[in-house]
């Protein structure tokens, strides 16, 4: 029984360890050496399938910060010459557009913290 | 068998020093203050993030006449604390109607990392400059 399991051993060792052997010569030094890095997961989401994931979300924001932008010029715009309600007017609707740039803000946000945040 | 002996006092002296090591360091909690800011206009929250056995569970309490921040905006959104320092590079998302960047940086707390800022800007040539959208964290402190 043991010189059965002694004979196997030698038997599956040998081929074994010359295979190994053999791949090591045949593998190039240099692919072992400076083989490059795997690419980041997260790196890699973050460039390519976020940008194009959130793109929506992305568009929305500049919208609502274009509308933030004029809402405020319009704001200074009034300032100077305007009446009570005229400047009244401006400054809610300059609050709003700032709700809107914060709520797709947000969005945005979100929408990127599925994919490199966590 | 004294040698096992040895090695089970080992593993299990290994174990308990796992579970109380400098990794945690007894924090359970961050709390803090949140600004949002868009030019002149500014929101303030109180900020309190929990471990949880899943990560961290993060709420905000508005204060003075900021808004409510909707739940779904913390459930999987911005993360105000997490284990590692976060992603180094900006997220650029371009559109026809200009860029969007968005920069998130990290501050570390004991055993973790705080959000310092997050920020979104827009690089839109028809439309010009404009401030940025800003989230920071002030004043962290780790609760224990």
């Amino acid at each position: 029984m043991n010189r059965t399991t002694a004979t196997l051993r030698v038997r599956w060792a040998g081929p074994a360890v010359l295979s190994v052997l053999i791949a090591l010569a045949v593998t190039p030094r240099t692919a072992i050496a400076a083989a490059p890095p795997p690419p980041s997961p997260a790196a890699a989401t973050a460039t390519v399938a976020t940008a194009k994931l959130c793109y929506a979300e992305a568009a929305a924001y500049i919208d609502a910060w274009a509308e933030y932008i004029e809402a405020l010029q319009d704001y200074y715009n009034s300032l100077p010459g305007g009446t009570e309600q005229e400047i009244m007017d401006a400054a809610r609707r300059l609050d709003e557009a700032a709700s809107k740039v914060w709520d797709t803000g947000w969005k945005l946000i979100l929408c990127l913290g599925q994919y490199i945040i966590f | 068998m004294k040698t096992l002996l040895l090695l089970a006092t080992l593993t299990a002296v290994a174990a308990c020093d796992r579970r109380t090591g400098p990794t945690e360091s007894g924090a359970r909690a961050v709390t803090g203050l949140v600004e949002l800011r868009l030019g002149t206009f500014v929101q303030r929250y109180d900020l309190r993030v929990e471990r949880t056995d899943d990560g961290f569970a993060p709420s905000l309490t508005p204060i003075g006449g900021s808004r409510p921040v909707g739940r779904a905006f913390l459930g999987g959104g911005l993360a105000f604390v997490r284990s590692d320092a976060g992603p180094d590079d900006p997220v650029v998302i371009a559109t026809p109607q200009g860029t969007v960047t968005t920069r998130l940086t990290y501050r570390a707390l004991g055993p973790w990392h705080v959000l310092d800022r997050a920020a979104i800007s827009v690089a839109a040539p028809q439309l010009g400059a404009g401030p940025e959208l800003t989230v920071a964290v002030l004043e962290p402190r780790l609760v224990r």
